[in-house]
């Protein structure tokens, strides 16, 4: 009250400073007294002095205790007052400009809210009524009527409304003569149209007012006729929309690319379907698409069900259209599906089928430098492969939040697969410096055919207690696999040295292995107090591996079996894991310090074929550990970021591994299995500051870690020369001590002339040595590598903008058995790239690429420089087409290159791939294309 | 006849809740986000990106908050009090953001976490021009009836549903100024939905404090508060990025 009196207060002396002196008053007062239709006096009721012009409050008082309210020393320009109380229709009354200085309305009579609306506004007070003038207006949701009911029968529930025997509508008496829907007629205009046929499912509002007639409509006076109608407003989901986007392009080399898409959504679902196919190298779809294909569910196909810290996320699946791949050589892709997303209240519901299909194939050129503990040798391979890999996966999830209390989650993931491979390789061996001689040629040739499916299973149930924060999870979860396969190998070996000696193997393998995984979680969740809280959990997962492998020699005559490389072998991996974490957690400042004992089994048998049943058993081997565990993170209050988190880790060593059996399928590197193989065991720490102000719209982070091995797993190096065969490489996974890596890594924007001119900079270093022993003989390999790079982003305008990049790095790379070899490779480019709108509907896009490339040791330097160069246009008057004319690589000079040094070798690989061509292309958007330059960041 | 005895009874007995309204006490509010409504509403943004947008997000569930507003005869303190104690072994920090008002000397007392800075907006009281609109509902046990403004610094459609029934001119966040307390603000069409849950009268003497804050703080009028957001707003519509990635909804 005492709010209100001060307002009022400071009003009226604002307003009685000026002094009336013309014929037509400066200022005025208003007065008036509100009574009901008994002639009683009506206290209380809000009175509001409107502009006329567009009703915004000028001043506002309440009647007293006899009704009566003014408004002193106002200004003279004509009002809208308004009376409101809450037992009242609202009423409003027009003061025009007055020649005297007081207007009096005396007895203003209010209309009391009919009875029946009173009820439902007081008494059922969860039910709002919306008054809008002589409109009523219900929310329809609050009444609740059986699935399937019409209309009518919804009306039948609401107060104030009656319907009869036929249907007819009427409310206080009067007739209801018109039924719109959302505003607009619905099937013509007998209301009984609508409300036998429409579902009430689809109602959000029901509201009721005085039609106005034809007459009135045209000349705005009322005609006395006294005609109810009724508008039913739907709700928000059964409002629809949709988009879809079309495109068609060819051009020369025999390039052509083409896609569609189509979504139609509402409020509770999406629906959408995708199909493209190209020979333009992409083999799947951008992360774009993907999150407009899947929806809502884009982001929630990541829960693994695995509880607690660390978690290996073992089986863990996601699921993407087409495959990752490199950009070598040539491809042609298609694929395709439909996604279904249903999210209502607290249902969400996903199933989405996806198809794709990828040829990839190219030629590439590999020199390869290998060294021994003194002397080195080189290989050439120049390598043919094609491989076609197709797939249909289908995936649902469902989450149901049953109460506030218990959530419930469901997902399915499945997979069928084929795969293709032909693969024709050469290897040309030869001395090192400074004879150059060819010791041997090796070519070996490779088809294989793969068939196989995988099927994840995964439920999670999550209850919260009543005492808050109190919780406990559950998960179990299948993940089954099967794969099928038939390989063809030809290797022919050819001897230079002396005499030139030919030796040729021909296997057919026939491959059939299967994984079953089982596992579950548990965790729970107990506050100590507001900042303490502590949880446990319990993993367990069993795997069981079965593979069978025969092998058939294709040269003999009869096809027999090559004893040494057929076998068959189950393993079976018990995994048991229990831990706990005490956690600190209070405005921002999260610290948890906690511990796992962690045992997992392993066991095994194998037989040279499952039918013969002999089999040889695995020494049985079980790794314990207790695992420590720390993670902290902060948040402080200027946008800043800080982390530092440890870890230590124990991977066993994968069955294939352990085997006993050797692999030659290449008599020219073997590879053998190790019985005595114990975990790789390390210490992971990392940590990073990120920052971002909003103001400067400038950010940074840094983030550092190292990994410090006690024991890892290397492949170690034996090569002897075999005369008459050449260097015959055996390779063995054995436990060395030591060897750690550390990177370091930052990011930074800052705005050198806000919204015009950014910078970015980044920069990254590297160290790692790993020890290998070659030939038996220790080998350090030190690797350090650096790059810093630096862009400058420039809008000169909404419609012109460039972008223009540097990029240096160096990697050098030293090892400790022949420093001779020593090897440091540089990097260098730079990049640019502009968008211009040049006319209203007309963009030209231009960026180019140039790569440089060095190192000391193969004689190999690269210099490429890639410019790609397009037009478009936007066509329509409501912007649905557009037409674009692009060149590719107009200098013709791309190429897929690639360069490591590594254990005991250095080598560079370089393959043709898709470069110079120009293409026309037609595209079709349902909502019309932008006519402005797209914005980077959003 | 039965009609017109039951309003009169009606009006009589609000009549009596309308005098015996106690002085101080304090209303929850229940605040509501709807992502996809906010980039639905910023028209310096592509309609093609709001509207793929309107369709990814649009049915992934609002975000909810919880606020306060306390108040005395004398003054009132609107805070936002979000219980992280759900979230076990998780927090984050909260935005700072307390309105409190003095309405016996009209003076602003804002205190509120923006662009990496603690800001005090201290002024005096001042109120939008609202419009009154003829709907009435019912929030919290009180008719309300609606009123609207257009913010053209953040460019926001404000709908205000204020009660009836209890005449004081405060409302949650900054909003006031209109006959009754607000109990409902409805920005963009539902974007942000603040509405008044439970309320509490507590005994007459309850004194709201004024906030403490740090000693590190920056004091600024509410003319140059709104500098700072119009620069800021100006930067964003340039960028055509939404502005409350950085800024308060």
């Amino acid at each position: 009250m005492y709010i209100l009196r001060k307002t009022i207060a400071l009003l009226l002396f604002t307003f009685s400073i000026s002094v009336i002196f013309a014929q037509s008053p400066q200022n005025i007062n208003i007065k008036g007294r509100i009574i009901d239709s008994l002639g009683e006096t009506v206290p209380a009721a809000t009175v509001m002095l409107l502009t006329s012009s567009d009703s915004t409050l000028v001043n506002y008082t309440t009647s007293d205790s006899d009704g009566k309210f003014s408004f002193r020393s106002i200004k003279n320009r004509g009002y809208l007052l308004k009376i409101s109380h809450i037992g009242f229709m609202p009423i409003q009354k027009q003061i025009p400009v007055i020649n005297q200085d007081e207007y009096n309305f005396g007895n203003i009579t209010v209309e009391p809210i009919a009875e029946i609306l009173m009820e439902v506004v007081i008494k059922s007070a969860q039910a709002p009524l919306f008054i809008h003038g002589d409109t009523v207006e219900y929310d329809a949701r609050l009444f609740k009527v059986p699935p399937g009911s019409t209309v009518e029968d919804l009306l039948k529930r609401l107060p104030g409304i009656e319907v009869d025997e036929s249907g007819g509508i009427t409310t206080m008496g009067k007739n209801i003569g018109r039924v719109y829907v959302d505003g607009k007629t619905f099937f013509g205009d007998d209301p009984k149209s609508v409300t036998k046929n429409l579902d009430a499912e689809a109602i959000s509002k029901v509201q009721v007012y005085n039609d106005k007639s034809e007459q009135e409509r045209l000349t705005g006076i009322k005609d006395g006729s006294d005609n109810k109608a009724m508008n039913l407003e739907l709700k928000e989901e059964y409002k629809k929309g949709y988009f879809g986007k079309a495109s068609v392009a060819a051009g020369t080399e025999e390039r052509w690319a083409g896609r569609g898409s189509f979504n139609r959504f509402n409020e509770t679902s999406q629906l959408s379907f995708l199909a493209y196919g190209n020979n333009l190298n992409s083999t799947g779809v951008n992360w774009e698409d993907y999150q407009e294909f899947k929806g809502s569910s884009a982001y929630s196909d990541y829960d693994n069900g695995d509880f607690g810290f660390n978690a290996r996320g073992r089986g863990h699946y996601s699921m993407s259209f087409g495959s990752n791949y490199s950009g070598k050589g040539f491809s042609e892709s298609y694929g395709g599906g439909a996604n279904y997303n249903y999210f209502k209240d607290k249902i969400k519901f996903n199933v989405s089928y996806m198809f794709s299909q990828s040829d990839i194939f190219y030629d590439q050129f590999t020199k390869r430098q290998t060294f021994l503990t003194d002397t080195s040798f080189f290989r050439y391979d120049t390598t043919k492969y094609d491989r076609l890999n197709n797939s249909h996966s289908i995936s649902s999830r469902l989450e149901i939040e049953f109460d506030t209390s218990n959530t419930f989650i469901f997902r399915i993931n499945s997979r069928l697969s084929n795969s293709a491979l032909d693969n024709l390789q050469k290897q040309l061996f030869q001395t090192d410096a400074p004879l150059y001689s060819d010791i041997n040629l090796n070519s070996f040739q490779d088809e294989s055919d793969v068939d196989a499916y995988s099927v994840n299973i995964l439920s999670l149930y999550n209850h919260k207690f009543a005492k808050k924060g109190r919780s406990f999870s559950i998960s179990g979860a299948a993940d089954i696999s099967n794969n099928n396969s038939g390989r063809l190998t030809d290797n022919i070996n050819e001897y230079f040295i002396t005499l030139t000696q030919t030796e040729q193997l021909k296997y057919l393998y026939d491959n059939t292995s299967s994984d079953e995984l089982y596992k579950s979680s548990i965790m729970y969740v107990e506050p100590l107090s507001k900042r303490f809280s502590l949880m446990g959990f319990y993993n367990i997962s069993s795997n069981e591996t079965q593979s069978e492998k025969i092998v058939t020699d294709e040269l003999s005559v009869n096809n027999t079996l090559v004893d040494s490389m057929t076998n068959f072998y189950i393993h079976t991996v018990l995994y048991n894991r229990l831990g706990s974490s005490f956690s600190y957690a209070w405005e921002g400042l999260n610290i948890s310090l906690g511990g796992a004992y962690q045992i997992i089994d392993m066991k095994g048998r194998y037989a040279m074929l499952q039918e013969l049943n002999d089999y040889n058993n695995l020494i049985p081997k079980s790794y314990n550990n207790f695992v420590p565990y720390f993670r902290t993170d902060w948040q402080l209050p200027n946008n800043m970021r800080l982390s530092l988190n440890y870890s230590y880790e124990i991977d066993e060593p994968t069955m294939s591994q352990l085997q006993p059996i050797t692999d030659n399928s290449n008599p020219l590197y073997k590879v053998e299995g190790n019985l005595a193989l114990t975990p790789k065991i390390y210490h992971s720490i990392n940590g990073g500051i990120y920052y971002w102000n909003q103001a400067s719209f400038s950010s940074f982070s840094v983030h550092a870690g190292t990994s410090i091995n006690e024991t890892s797993i290397v492949y170690n190096q034996n090569t002897i020369f075999k005369e008459g065969v050449g260097y015959v490489t055996t390779s063995k996974p054995e436990n060395v001590e030591g060897g750690q890596s550390t990177y370091a890594y930052f990011w930074g924007s800052v705005p050198i002339i806000k919204t015009i001119l950014t910078l970015n900079l980044s920069g990254n270093v590297s160290f790692s040595n790993s020890p290998v022993f070659i030939n038996g003989i220790e080998n350090i390999t030190n690797s350090e590598y650096y790059r810093v790079s630096l862009g400058l982003n420039l809008t000169l305008g909404p419609k012109l903008s460039f972008n223009f990049g540097g990029n240096l790095s160096q990697n050098d790379v030293k090892y400790s058995i022949q420093n001779t070899q020593n090897q440091k490779i540089i990097g260098y480019s730079t990049s640019g790239s502009f968008k211009w709108q040049i006319f209203k509907k007309t963009f030209i896009e231009g960026n180019l690429d140039w790569d440089n490339y060095e190192s000391n040791k193969l004689d190999y330097k690269a210099d490429i420089l890639v410019t790609n160069l397009s037009v478009r246009q936007v066509l329509g008057e409501k912007n649905r087409f557009e037409m674009r004319l692009a060149g590719f690589d107009l200098l013709n000079q791309k190429q897929y290159l690639y360069q490591i040094a590594s254990e005991n070798y250095t080598e560079y690989t370089i393959a043709p791939t898709l470069a110079r061509y120009f293409m026309l292309s037609v595209a079709y958007n349902l909502k019309g294309f932008e006519t402005k330059i797209k914005k980077n960041r959003y | 006849m039965k009609l017109t005895i039951i309003s009169i009874v009606l009006s009589l007995f609000l009549t009596g809740i309308l005098c015996a309204q106690p002085e101080s006490g304090s209303i929850n509010y229940i605040v509501k986000h709807k992502w996809s409504k906010k980039i639905a509403a910023v028209d310096y943004i592509s309609k093609s990106k709001r509207e793929r947008d309107d369709y990814v997000w649009g049915n992934v569930p609002e975000y909810e908050e919880k606020a306060t507003l306390q108040y005395d005869s004398m003054s009132y303190k609107y805070e936002e009090i979000n219980d992280q104690s759900e979230y076990v072994g998780q927090s984050w920090r909260e935005s700072e953001y307390v309105i409190y008002r003095d309405i016996e000397q009209n003076k602003t007392y804002d205190l509120m976490r923006m662009f990496n800075k603690l800001y005090l907006i201290e002024d005096s009281i001042k109120y939008p021009q609202w419009r009154i609109l003829n709907d009435m509902k019912e929030i919290a046990g009180h008719i309300c009836m609606n009123a609207q403004y257009r913010d053209t610094i953040k460019q926001n459609n404000i709908v205000a549903w204020f009660a009836l029934d209890w005449p004081l001119n405060f409302g949650p966040e900054h909003y006031g100024g209109l006959p009754g307390v607000i109990l409902e603000i409805n920005m963009n069409n539902g974007a942000k939905v603040i509405r008044a849950d439970t309320i509490i009268a507590t005994e007459p003497n309850r004194i709201i404090e004024k906030p403490k804050h740090k000693k590190r703080i920056k004091n600024i009028t509410q003319a140059e508060y709104n500098q700072l957001i119009l620069d800021y707003m100006d930067e964003c519509i340039k960028e055509e990025r939404p502005y409350f990635w950085g800024l308060r909804y």
